[in-house]
């Protein structure tokens, strides 16, 4: 029993660690966890299944793991399915959503390390990258 | 002549008047830069700065790539553009052989990351051991992981608002410069300070 609590802590915090944190922004941006909607400040960690929301005249930068970023226009919905770059055991997976709004994504390590591995999701189709810099915007 | 050219003009003001979703390249201050846009229907590359596709919904391919001027992506992009963080920095300190102590060159890139932190701040640190590939890769993974948590120390001494501070070890993994086993190379025993 005690194993099994241990083993659900150790899965619950390698599921909800930290995997990228904002840099910048300006004013109102939220992020909806599990089921609680949080005001998201500089400094603010951010974790896997993250659905980030920017307010009318407000956008954020995020910056990720690996120095990938992630910026956001007003109205924007984004979400992060999943970061992660770990070089020492060759574990590439970067699954990203944009889901309304607008979005300039730069890439950090991975871009070097295994491009091939990061998806960046719009609701009309997927854009793959090369080691890159791109913008979007989904109306 | 002049019968093709009203067409265009139809086709552009079309376009104009539909809700797209646009994908732009941008610069990144690298020569490999390129997406690839893709969905069910078919796919476009994307390889040229300020080329872009345009997606109508799932069920139709992507536009061909066309070049957006720089007055539009400002005026499509600007507010984002501004919000861009600053790019993640990397240091790269050295060590004397099967030690950590750092070289006398190094102790001055010591002290510029430091600098680079505080203008950084908040943020993350990632601190990342290496060794060349002198001895067994078991031990090698030790003496990385103790050039990377000294360095930790040094930097944690300073009390700077970092969100996260991380040392690893990657022994012979990941080489800065790729050589044989056994090779005594002073560029592999370092330690990469990175400031995200």
């Amino acid at each position: 029993m005690k194993k099994m609590m241990i083993l659900i802590l150790l899965m619950s915090s390698l599921l909800f660690s930290s995997v990228g944190i904002v840099k910048t922004m300006s004013g109102k941006v939220e992020v909806k966890r599990v089921k609680k909607v949080i005001s998201l400040k500089i400094g603010s960690s951010l974790q896997n299944g993250d659905i980030i929301m920017s307010k009318t005249k407000s956008a954020i930068g995020i910056t990720f793991d690996d120095g990938t970023s992630v910026s956001l226009g007003e109205k924007s919905i984004f979400v992060i399915n999943k970061f992660k770059v770990d070089p020492s055991k060759k574990e590439y997976d970067v699954d990203l959503d944009l889901k309304k709004g607008k979005a300039v994504f730069s890439s950090g390590k991975i871009g070097k390390l295994s491009p091939k591995s990061v998806k960046f999701r719009i609701p009309e189709g997927i854009i793959g990258i090369r080691g890159t810099k791109f913008a979007v915007e989904v109306k | 002549m002049k019968l093709k050219y009203i067409l265009s003009l139809l086709v552009t003001l079309l376009f104009v008047g539909c809700a797209h979703t646009r994908v732009v390249l941008l610069d990144n201050g690298k020569t490999h830069n390129a997406v690839i846009v893709s969905n069910e229907k078919g796919s476009q590359k994307l390889d040229g700065i300020g080329k872009y596709i345009s997606l109508k919904n799932k069920t139709i391919a992507p536009s061909k790539p066309q070049q957006m001027s720089e007055e539009e992506i400002s005026r499509r992009f600007s507010k984002v553009l501004s919000i861009v963080p600053k790019k993640a920095i990397s240091h790269i300190v050295y060590f004397e052989p099967h030690s950590t102590k750092l070289t006398e060159a190094s102790k001055e890139e010591l002290r510029k990351s430091i600098e680079d932190i505080k203008i950084s701040t908040p943020c993350m640190v990632d601190i990342i051991g290496h060794t060349d590939t002198v001895g067994s890769n078991e031990i090698n993974i030790k003496v990385s992981l103790k050039r990377a948590k000294y360095i930790e120390s040094l930097i944690k001494k300073e009390q700077l608002n970092i969100v996260s501070i991380l040392a690893k070890g990657y022994g012979e993994e990941d080489l800065l410069v790729a050589t044989p086993d056994n090779t005594d190379e002073a560029k592999n025993r370092n330690v990469e300070i990175f400031i995200k």
